[in-house]
């Protein structure tokens, strides 16, 4: 009689937006599912883990709302593209009644396994679904940032790199007063550019990740931080959002090496 | 509603955020700045990474609009009872956001908004039947429909 006593956690995580390149934006989100909040560990206390909450939901699947994909999904039932198979069970892919209730499927925690192992299951699953189910008219939806559409990214790929951008990234968000007055910070740095914008003597670029020679164990993310070249002075600026205090100079320019422009 | 450097001011403050619902997203709205939100932390201070669980608290206007653009595109939104300083304010507090709301919230807002879309940044329920209603019914006893009640809340 009883077949949902386990509480659990979804959530639609809200990372930002960035300009799309004509005029609009692109939300940069991300899902996360525990099927067991009682199984949570204590250790995490308020905070809990991006990594293990990995899930996607129907809307990287194409369709809206589309259940049935998510169904075919669970019951193996969706064609695969010639010689590729997947098996959910093998990269602990759970689509279960309860998970097919909240339209997500998830991946299975296993005891002991690290968070370098989890990511490497994690990144062989989202290969073999994109093996299996991308393509023109395949299970997968395109990404939902023409960009990404461009170079044939999936929904599922582009969700997962952001996921797996942010667990890795030990920064904090700024609480609102923070963001109010951004913290700069000097030094060459490499920077992988997302899109740029242009608008009159200045371009805005916005990263998709911006490491930094003299701060080696910090890596700005493009939620994070945004970039902004000047013509006239042929220079760039980074504005990070949050940094901790050991590292905020007093207005500090950021000159990277990379293609930004 | 605030507007401006008090709107500025507010949020420098640690201060929630005016959210106008644009009408144009929200076709419900009959005039523009009258259906307000706030993105508010939701009920105890959890977090998921660097993201601080959220909820929508929203005026009548707003609620209705909210509500229009579920009703027609068959997503499903919950509300969370109102409290008597809620009902007295006549706002509301979201339990379950469809992400459709939350998209039309962040493509929508124009860019001079910024710390508008940034105050939205965090993360956000998508439990479905987050009183557990449709649960209790279905599959528990009686005496474990309160047990029900706090599936999804995240508790």
């Amino acid at each position: 009689m009883m077949s949902c006593l386990a509480v659990r956690t979804c959530m639609n995580v809200i990372v930002g937006r960035r300009p799309n390149g004509s005029g609009g934006f692109v939300l940069d989100k991300f899902s996360l599912y525990y099927a067991d909040n009682a199984a949570i560990p204590a250790e995490w206390g308020s905070t809990w883990e991006l990594l293990q909450g990995y899930s996607f939901r129907t809307a990287a699947l194409n369709g809206s709302l589309n259940r049935e994909g998510l169904n075919g999904l669970r019951w193996g039932s969706v064609p695969t593209a010639v010689g590729t198979e997947f098996d959910a069970a093998v990269h602990g892919l759970v689509i279960d009644d309860a998970s097919a209730y909240e339209d997500c499927a998830y991946v299975s925690a296993i005891g002991g396994e690290s968070t370098a192992a989890r990511v490497s299951r994690i990144d062989g699953m989202v290969a073999a679904m994109v093996a299996a189910y991308g393509g023109s008219h395949g299970l997968l939806a395109l990404s939902y940032d023409p960009a990404e559409q461009a170079q044939g990214l999936t929904a599922l790929e582009s969700e997962w790199q952001l996921l797996k951008s942010h667990a890795r990234n030990s920064c904090s968000l700024p609480p609102a007063a923070a963001v109010m007055d951004s913290p700069r910070i000097s030094g060459p740095a490499q920077a992988t550019v997302s899109s740029t914008r242009r608008e009159g003597a200045s371009s805005f670029t916005f990263l998709q990740s911006l490491s930094f020679s003299h701060f080696p164990s910090f890596t700005c993310l493009h939620s994070l931080c945004r970039c902004r070249w000047d013509d006239e002075v042929q220079q760039t600026t980074v504005y990070a959002k949050s940094l901790p205090s050991t590292w905020a100079t007093s207005g500090g320019r950021v000159l990277y090496h990379g293609s930004a422009r | 509603m605030l507007g401006g450097d008090s709107l500025a001011r507010q949020q420098a403050d640690g201060s929630l955020v005016d959210i106008v619902l644009p009408p144009g997203l929200f076709p419900s709205v009959a005039t523009e700045g009258t259906a307000v939100c706030r993105a508010a932390p939701a009920g105890a201070t959890r977090s998921f990474g660097a993201f601080t669980e959220k909820t929508l608290r929203c005026n009548t206007a707003a609620k209705d609009a909210i509500d229009n653009v579920c009703g027609e595109g068959g997503f499903t939104q919950a509300w969370a009872a109102q409290s008597a300083a809620e009902a007295e304010q006549g706002m509301y507090t979201m339990t379950k956001i469809p992400a459709i709301i939350l998209v039309k919230l962040m493509l929508g807002l124009p860019e001079e908004q910024e710390h508008v879309v940034r105050s939205l940044i965090g993360a956000y329920s998508i439990c479905m039947d987050p009183d557990g209603k449709t649960a209790a019914e279905l599959l528990l006893p009686p005496s474990l429909s309160s047990f029900a009640t706090a599936c999804c809340l995240g508790f």
